[in-house]
């Protein structure tokens, strides 16, 4: 008998599968390398898909309404409804932040120099810093708490955003247009019918977890603005229309949002109040909204519709902010959803899925489903 | 005959795979190189995101250890609810967290207000040190200046207390989720690895990382504790300033391998130079921390580790020198375990026990065959 030589067809198998995940990991880090460096192209892009999306889930929920004679409107109708909506929307909400901003950046001088003194006067009286260090921390202070540049940063952000609304509009025009044709050309990149099975259920479940987790996410979102509006006003706090649009976005970014949302009406609060109390009191009112729409609500009308764990989550939004910044956050959730569905779907990959997964336990692979002859 | 049947076979197949394994192999060895590069340089620009996950990582760990010793505890029978474990371990870990961190700040900010005047000493003392014998002055005292820069030492080292304090909220938000999770852990394991034999490996592995780990902290703790106080008895009865301080520096620098060691020896006896400008005190004091240092960290210290982290010293130096230039100081303090838990991983596996081979120091492997056979 011959010898058995170590080179046989199993460690063939094994070496050609090791490179596959290398090389997958290679592609992955460009990939995250290329979302880095194409941001600015990439960005709108996202935004214009993301509002696509929005525009068809608005179409299709329309049509559940049977407006006339039984029958919902014809789809074109429908569509350019919802396209007046979401402008009239878009519109509504960026000319109402474009006139706080003005308003917030007119008045952070202020605000800036009152925080100071009351920071001081915190420490001072909380006896918690030393001589040497009250200098050192209102340096601290000054440096990374800088209100002013703060709310320039954002409103660059949605100028930014702005500027870049042509290349939105017609980045969303040529989805809507194209749109009948995406089916067809799915169908005819990937020939092989089991494979192409397999890529409508990504999608097909895609679609219905993301839009579950939009449609929930902007339910609580403008629950929770609305209640922190009405808390900043019963308070008197300056501001409260913006904050409380604010927390509606806000929400959309897991564990950071919150924080920001609740945190900084409480410095204003501080500030405008000079009063521990109060300041405590309507810390103490905002946090338990929070706790009950992000803890009881949320997690009840979502129940396990993502399913992924909160550290990947957290993991997610950091490295999503360092890649895309602030519109990485916003991603954060729905891009590692869609990658733990999309690996899940695959044998091979299944196991990164149970990983990403908050119980262990995901959905079976979907079995190509027998077309009748 | 069948098995004539299937050697035939397998020859035929050895032959064609003969001259595919050759360009598989290399590419493998290719790919490999290039993934470990990527890793390397992954790590080191999302240190920011990294560390705080993996400081997380090791407090979930110390966590669940004091929570698993106290459930042991011997209460006449009664013991102590799971629950209960778990919030007087977070309690403790908290409490020692603030005293050692609350001790370090107040004597970082005394050591900060001194240095300056300190570094005028030094440079005195060196050029007495210089004259006595008969050196080139400047030259030698511009080289030595640069490396023994006492300002810029403390303030990194302040500066990384700085930081890890503020980045205590993500650590606390992922070591919370960690604890929150981990019931999770088991069934994610078990939905992740269908073959059973790769189950069983894998929770071996785990095991074995944890009794290794168990044993390394709790030995390496005892140590240090006794190196500071030692430290800080010696220093204490020579009256060298900041005894307190480089007691604790001791401690914590114990972590570090050779290089802590060198430097809780090295800067208090020059601190003890500049104090009293006298080469004898210097001598001693410098000859007596040695001493301690090498008793307890060179003598000590293997008897109670013994095999359970059999390590080569070149590559401990060499795992110490690439952590520091990945992540800081930081990566200096993870070298060991990071190192301890590859070595106990490679060595699991066939294919890789060559490597594991090469890391320790012996070249002997625990296995389950060796235990078994």
């Amino acid at each position: 008998m011959p010898r058995t030589s170590p080179v046989n067809a199993s460690s063939l198998v094994v070496l050609a599968g090791a490179n596959a995940w290398m090389l997958g990991f290679i592609a992955l880090v460009l990939f995250g390398y290329v979302c880095l460096v194409g941001r600015d192209i990439i960005i709108p892009f996202v935004v214009a898909f993301f509002l696509w999306y929005l525009l068809n889930a608005v179409t299709r929920f329309l049509g559940l309404f049977r407006i006339w004679r039984g029958k919902p409107l014809p789809r074109w109708l429908r569509m350019c409804l919802s396209v007046a909506m979401l402008t009239a929307l878009i519109t509504v909400v960026s000319v109402l932040v474009r006139g706080n901003i003005e308003d917030v950046v007119r008045e952070a001088p202020k605000f800036q120099a009152s925080f100071e003194r009351i920071l001081a006067d915190v420490f001072a009286r909380l006896g918690v810093a030393q001589e040497p260090s009250l200098a050192e921390l209102a340096a601290l202070a000054k440096e990374h708490v800088n209100i002013g540049k703060l709310i320039a940063a954002g409103a660059a952000l949605m100028t930014g955003l702005a500027g870049k609304t042509v290349v939105i509009i017609v980045f969303i025009a040529l989805l809507l247009y194209e749109q009948k044709f995406f089916g067809m050309k799915i169908r005819r990149i990937l020939r092989r019918r089991a494979i192409t099975m397999r890529v409508h259920r990504v999608l097909k479940v895609v679609d219905v977890k993301i839009q579950r987790y939009v449609g929930v996410k902007a339910m609580v979102s403008a629950l929770d603005s609305f209640l922190t509006f009405v808390i900043l006003t019963f308070y008197g706090v300056d501001f409260a229309v913006f904050w409380g649009m604010m927390a509606f976005f806000l929400h959309f970014i897991p564990y950071a949002g919150s924080f920001i949302a609740i945190s900084m009406p409480v410095v204003i609060a501080l500030i405008q109040f000079g009063d521990l109390w109060t300041c405590l009191l309507v810390l103490g009112t905002l946090c338990f909204s929070h706790a009950i729409l992000g803890h009881v609500l949320d997690p009840y009308l979502m129940g396990n519709n993502l399913n992924l764990s909160p550290v990947f989550i957290i993991s997610s939004l950091a490295v999503c902010a360092m890649i895309w910044g602030v519109p990485g956050m916003f991603l954060a959730i729905p891009l590692l959803a869609i990658l733990a569905i999309t690996l899940g779907q695959f044998p091979q990959t299944r196991p990164l899925a149970v990983l990403l997964s908050k119980t262990g336990k995901i959905d079976p692979i979907a079995r190509p489903a027998r077309k009748a002859p | 005959m069948p098995n004539q049947k299937k050697s035939a076979a397998s020859t035929v197949a050895t032959a064609a795979n003969r001259r595919v394994i050759a360009p598989v192999m290399a590419s493998s060895f290719a790919l490999g190189f290039i993934v470990v590069c990527l890793v390397v340089y992954l790590l080191h620009i999302s240190a920011t995101i990294m560390i705080p996950f993996v400081i997380a990582l090791c407090l979930w760990y110390l966590i669940n250890a004091i929570a698993r010793g106290l459930s042991r505890l011997p209460l006449g029978g009664f013991k102590l609810p799971r629950f209960l474990c778990f919030l007087l371990a977070i309690a403790s870990l908290a409490a020692a967290m603030w005293f050692v961190l609350s001790l370090i700040n107040h004597n970082v900010r005394l050591v900060m207000a001194a240095a300056p005047g300190y570094q005028e000493n030094l440079r005195i003392a060196l050029s007495q040190i210089l004259t006595y014998f008969h050196l080139e002055q400047e030259v030698l005292l511009a080289e030595l200046q640069q490396y023994l820069n006492i300002t810029g030492i403390v303030a990194a080292l302040a500066a990384t207390f700085t930081g890890i304090a503020g980045k205590t909220l993500v650590v606390m938000f992922y070591t919370g989720f960690l604890l929150y999770e981990q019931r999770y852990f088991d069934r994610k394991i078990m939905n992740m690895i269908e073959d059973k034999n790769t189950e069983k490996r894998v929770r071996t592995i785990l095991k074995r990382i944890d009794i290794s780990m168990q044993r390394y902290i709790w030995v390496k703790v005892l140590i240090s504790a006794l190196t500071g106080l030692c430290t800080y008895l010696i220093l204490k009865f020579y009256n060298v300033d900041f005894n307190q301080f480089w007691g604790l520096m001791a401690f914590v620098l114990n972590f570090i391998p050779y290089i802590g060691s060198l430097l809780a020896i090295a800067l208090p006896s020059i601190i003890a130079l500049i104090q009293f400008n006298d080469l004898m005190t210097f001598f001693i004091i410098g000859s007596l921390l040695g001493a301690v240092q090498i008793t307890l960290g060179s003598i000590i210290d293997p008897r109670m580790l013994g095999d359970s982290l059999n390590i080569s010293p070149i590559m401990i130096i060499f795992s110490l020198a690439a952590w520091g230039m990945i992540w800081g100081i930081p990566g200096m303090f993870l070298s060991i375990p990071i190192l301890a838990m590859v070595v106990v991983t490679l060595g699991q596996f066939p294919k890789t026990k060559p490597i594991a081979i090469l890391l320790t120091k012996t070249g002997h492997i625990e296995d389950d065959e060796d235990k078994q056979g």
